[in-house]
C-alpha cells in the first residue's frame, strides 16, 4: 500500500496525532493546537486547509462572546487514515516492508 | 514515496511526543481546579487541626468526603459527557480505590498515633500522584515525589510543628501547583 502523502507531511502528521488523542466528538481550539504542534498561524492554517480538503478534519468557526474562535476535530476518515499510516510506519520499522 | 526504518522511527517518535504533550495539556487544564480545591481544603484542615486539635477527629472525615464529592462534581462538569463516561469515571474509580486501600490499611494497623495518621494519608495521596504522573504527565510525577520527600522530612525531623508543615507543603503546594497548571494549560 502506498504511503499517504497528505498525512505523512511532518506538520500534518503532528496535527493528526494531536487531534487523534481527543474523543470522537471533541474539538481542539486553533491557538491550543498551534502551541502543541509548534506552528505559526499561517503555517497551521495552510495545513489545516489541506487536511480539510482531504476530508480528514472538520473546522468550525464561531464567536465566543465577541471573539472569533476556530475549533478543529478529526473526522472519522481522518482518524482511519492516521491509524493506517501509523500501522504502515510500524511495519516499516519492524522490517515488514517499505513504501 | 520510500521510507527507511530510520525515517519511520523518527515519525513514530514525533507522533509519541505530540500525543504525550496533547494528553498533558488536556489533563493539566482539567485538573487545575481540582488541585486548587484540595489546596484550600488541606490548608484549612491542617490549620484547624493545629489551632483547634479537639476538632481534628471530625474535621478530616468532613473534608475527605466533601472534597471527594466536590472533585467528582468538578470533573463531571469540566469533561464532555463522552470523556466522563470513559476516562473520567476510571480516574474517580482509581482515586476511590486508593482511598479504600488506605482506609483498610489504617483499620488493620490500628491503633496508630495522630502523627502516624498525619504522615500516612498525605503519602497515600502522593502515591496516587506518582502513578498518575507515570501515565499522564511529568508534572504530577514531580509533585508526588517532591511532596513525599518533604512530608517524610517533616515527619522525621520536625517536632510539634509537623501539622503546620503539612499545611504549608500540602495546602500551599496544591494551591501553587493548581495555579501554575491553570496558567500553563
Amino acid at each position: 500500500m502506498p504511503m499517504n502523502e497528505i498525512i505523512h507531511q511532518a506538520m500534518r502528521l503532528k496535527i493528526m496525532a494531536a487531534l487523534n488523542v481527543l474523543t470522537p466528538d471533541a474539538q481542539l481550539e486553533f491557538t491550543r493546537l498551534k502551541g502543541l504542534v509548534g506552528a505559526t498561524d499561517g503555517n497551521l492554517g495552510a495545513h489545516l486547509e489541506t487536511l480539510e480538503k482531504a476530508g480528514y478534519v472538520a473546522i468550525e468557526k464561531l464567536f465566543v462572546g465577541k471573539r472569533p474562535q476556530t475549533r478543529i476535530k478529526a473526522t472519522r476518515a481522518g482518524r482511519r487514515a492516521f491509524v493506517e499510516h501509523v500501522a504502515q510506519l510500524r511495519e516499516i520499522l519492524d522490517g515488514g516492508g517499505d513504501a | 514515496m520510500t521510507l527507511d526504518p530510520k525515517e519511520a522511527a523518527a515519525s513514530l517518535d514525533d507522533i509519541d511526543a505530540i500525543e504525550r504533550r496533547t494528553r498533558e495539556t488536556l489533563y493539566y487544564a482539567g485538573t487545575s481546579d481540582v488541585l486548587i480545591l484540595w489546596g484550600v481544603l488541606t490548608l484549612l484542615g491542617h490549620l484547624l487541626t493545629w489551632f483547634a486539635p479537639r476538632y481534628g477527629a471530625w474535621v478530616w472525615p468532613v473534608i475527605d468526603v466533601g472534597g471527594f464529592l466536590a472533585t467528582v462534581a468538578l470533573v463531571a462538569r469540566r469533561l464532555p459527557r463522552s470523556q466522563w463516561r470513559g476516562a473520567g469515571k476510571r480516574w474517580v474509580a482509581s482515586y476511590a480505590t486508593l482511598l479504600a486501600f488506605g482506609y483498610i490499611l489504617v483499620v488493620e494497623l490500628s491503633p496508630l498515633t495522630w502523627r502516624q495518621l498525619e504522615v500516612f494519608w498525605p503519602t497515600v495521596v502522593m502515591l496516587g500522584y506518582v502513578l498518575a504522573g507515570i501515565w499522564i504527565g511529568r508534572f504530577f510525577l514531580y509533585v508526588g515525589i517532591a511532596a513525599t520527600a518533604l512530608i517524610l522530612a517533616g515527619y522525621f525531623f520536625l517536632g510539634d510543628g509537623f501539622t503546620l508543615w503539612l499545611a504549608f507543603v500540602m495546602g500551599g503546594g496544591f494551591l501553587a501547583g493548581g495555579l501554575w497548571l491553570r496558567r500553563s494549560a
